[in-house]
């Protein structure tokens, strides 16, 4: 019985070893590059009066799948497209359509009526020649733009089954030369703006109520007691075009933040000369303080669940990201590379926020912190200055200032920081302080 | 001792005195012991080999993949991160920063030149106001807009990047293997068998998932494929031993792998063990 045992251990002593270094070696690759999937759009396919529709349908469904980060359009210079080639899948010459790289092609046709626009599209895979979705659809001359975005929105549903951003709206700060700030909206690609009436003066910071209905803002109230304008919180309804005040007490009070639920705001209230963060109901009553710190708190932001708030802080002496809960307790450091971090923007899928911070080279550039691992990845470099970015509610894009081209303008780019755009006029104005609204409520209710 | 020997010659039972008396018992359960952790890390061994897919093939060695990188020393903890810029070849560096206003992007993961930094310390203490009320010194590429381009605004441009990029020079020396992996620093380099961590990172630099798979799916993709080579280090086959059930995801593996052939020659040491190739699993 012992000698037995006495050769299973021996047998075991012998082979272990010589099993446990025979494994193979397995080589792990990870850290993939993503690549945007590479479409061709072919030229539109105007009936009626629609060629002018067509192009800038063309124009603005280029910039938008583009934008997304998840496509990469192949110019319109790089094939020589057939303009009577149909709608498809008869007639069309497939082997034009690889010769150009294009694993998809999108094919549209505008048709111009009495009733407006009537867009027909398909998609098709370019190696299998397979038609893969197509829809309809229907709008005024004047929303061209618009049905473009549309089209954009279902080609993102189509391939990531998540909902598109391209039919929402941002506001923003734009101060002419020599003017005053005036809180603006338009269409995420800048188009379509306006100005929000009785916001002309000093107005900053706007930030959008949940429904898309409303926007808070910083208003720097003028009166005998302030000459120079006494900040405030305001609101400005969208819909009927009036402008309300919400918080007024206190020597300075901004930065508004909606909770996610649209019940409450946070807010930066001073007294004493010291910033603290606040919360107020959305109706003005039940002011609450927050945090209760000696040092500089500001530029709250709510986790889309509503349950933690993001703010800055300079309590250990320079201004850092920190996360609390909603009622102000168990306050965490987010931040500790760089040492001036500030503009704390919480992504809708609550797992990353997105900040500016300013690098040893005095550069100040887009990084995004992970809530869980405290991670940090950075989007822009070496472009001038990067400033106040802001989410698509969908989380893929981001929209940000840049002063990269001499002025101080608008850039929407993927949530990679891959690719960035312009989106601001270059009309001598400045344009600051973006605030990117809400899914419509149509497209929320069908998510 | 003498007592305690008489004991054990006695042959006593529970005795605790006389280390000869116990010896029988305790010792059995020793090699019980022994045979029973030998054989849970023996079985724990042979499964994990049967699972990666390489239980049937057993050499006598085990090459570790060797980690590359490209970095000397590692960024200060302190600092925020960088993107990875490739070394200067100044004249490059003059190149790509011309973005077109408005048209193409910023900050592509190919070679970014060191650009201007545009650092102004005189600046600095104007930082303390929030950068919404400060007005940044205009970034260097902003000087050479595409307002006509004369020779002289271009000369401009030219020396500001040569000093610049001597400054970026001094601030982050970019020397180590130029076949290293830029993400990583002298802190992370893993010693192990060379070749393999540059077939890894041949098959890395080909690694390209298209953006359009959710985010919700990326975490969960993973997939072993077995690569043969020959001598030159062709890829003359590869099979999927496991795949990730993305079709998307298995195809994108396919041409990466097409596209990586020929991996580098492997050394001779290592022919006789990839006589069955070797398996290499891709994360996202």
């Amino acid at each position: 019985m012992r000698s037995m045992a006495r050769i299973w251990v021996a047998l075991a002593a012998l082979v272990l070893p010589a099993l446990a270094l025979g494994q193979e070696p397995l080589i792990e690759v990870s850290g993939a590059t993503f690549r945007p999937l590479p479409i061709a759009i072919a030229p539109p396919i105007a009936q009626g009066d629609a060629a002018s529709p067509a192009e800038e349908i063309y124009e603005a469904l280029t910039f938008d799948l583009e934008v997304s980060g998840l496509f990469e359009v192949i110019p319109r210079k790089a094939f020589l497209a057939d303009p009577r080639e149909p709608l498809g899948p008869e007639g069309i010459v497939w082997s034009r359509w690889l010769d150009v790289a294009a694993e998809e092609l999108l094919k549209f046709q505008v048709e111009a009526g009495p009733q407006g626009l009537k867009l027909t599209w398909r998609l098709y895979e370019v190696a299998t020649q397979r038609q893969t979705t197509s829809g309809t659809l229907e709008g005024r001359v004047a929303d061209a733009r618009r049905l473009a975005h549309r089209l954009a929105d279902e080609m993102v549903r189509h391939h990531t089954r998540e909902p598109g951003a391209f039919s929402t709206r941002i506001a923003f700060v734009r101060r002419p030369k020599g003017g005053s700030k005036e809180i603006w909206v338009s269409d995420f690609d800048g188009k379509n703006a306006s100005p929000v009436p009785h916001t002309r003066g000093i107005s900053l910071l706007p930030t959008w109520s949940p429904s898309g209905g409303e926007l808070a803002f910083t208003f720097f109230k003028k009166s005998l007691e302030y000459p120079n304008g006494h900040p405030q919180i305001w609101k400005a309804n969208l819909l009927n075009g009036k402008t309300s005040p919400l918080v007024t007490s206190g020597d300075l009070n901004t930065g508004a933040a909606w909770s996610p639920d649209g019940s409450k705001i946070a807010f930066t209230m001073s007294r004493d000369g010291n910033p603290d963060i606040y919360v107020i109901n959305a109706d003005g009553s039940g002011l609450r303080r927050l945090t209760r710190d000696p040092s500089t708190e500001s530029s709250p932001v709510w986790s889309p669940d509503g349950k933690r708030i993001a703010f800055v802080s300079d309590r250990h002496g320079t201004p850092q990201i920190f996360v609390m809960d909603a009622d102000g307790g168990n306050v965490e450091r987010l931040t500790r590379q760089g040492n001036y971090n500030q503009t704390p923007a919480w992504s809708p899928r609550g797992d990353e926020i997105a900040f500016t911070a300013r690098d040893e080279r005095y550069a100040f550039d887009i990084f995004v912190v992970n809530v869980e691992t405290k991670e940090i990845r950075r989007l822009t470099q070496d472009q001038g200055n990067n400033l106040h970015p802001t989410w698509a509610p969908n989380g893929r894009m981001i929209l940000f200032v840049s002063d990269r081209d001499g002025d101080r303008a608008l850039y929407v780019g993927s949530a990679d920081g891959r690719v960035q755009r312009r989106i601001s006029p270059r009309d001598g104005a400045e344009y600051t302080d973006p605030a990117w609204g809400p899914f419509p409520v149509t497209v929320e209710a069908k998510r | 001792m003498e007592a305690s020997r008489k004991e054990h010659g006695g042959g006593v039972g529970p005795d605790r005195e006389s280390v000869l008396a116990k010896r029988p018992a305790p010792f059995r359960w020793a090699w019980v012991l022994s045979v029973l952790v030998h054989a849970v890390v023996f079985v724990g061994l042979f499964g994990v080999s049967l699972s990666s897919g390489c239980g049937g093939r057993r050499e006598p060695e085990k090459p570790v993949v060797a980690k590359l990188v490209r970095l000397g020393t590692p960024r200060e903890k302190h600092l925020l991160p960088r993107l990875p810029t490739s070394p200067p070849t100044p004249p490059a560096s003059r190149e790509a920063p011309q973005v077109t206003p408005g048209k193409e992007l910023s900050t592509p993961q190919p070679p970014k030149p060191p650009e201007p930094p545009k650092p102004q310390p005189e600046s600095r203490p104007a930082e303390k106001a929030p950068p919404a009320s400060k007005s940044p010194s205009p970034p260097a590429q902003a000087a050479a807009p595409k307002s006509p381009k004369s020779e002289k605004s271009e000369l401009d441009d030219i020396i500001q990047r040569f000093a610049s990029a001597d400054r970026v020079g001094k601030a982050e020396p970019l020397p180590g293997l130029p076949d290293g992996d830029p993400f990583g620093d002298a802190e992370e380099a893993a010693e192990g068998e060379r070749y393999l961590a540059l077939v890894q990172k041949r098959l890395r630099d080909h690694y390209v998932l298209p953006s359009t798979i959710p985010e919700t799916e990326r975490i969960r993709l993973s997939a072993i494929v077995r690569i043969h080579v020959d001598r030159t280090g062709r890829i003359t086959r590869h099979v999927i031993e496991q795949s990730s059930g993305n079709p998307q995801f298995d195809a994108a593996l396919e041409s990466a792998i097409a596209k990586a052939s020929p991996l580098p020659p492997p050394p001779d040491h290592l022919l006789r063990q990839f006589a069955n190739g070797f398996p290499v699993r891709f994360r996202y």
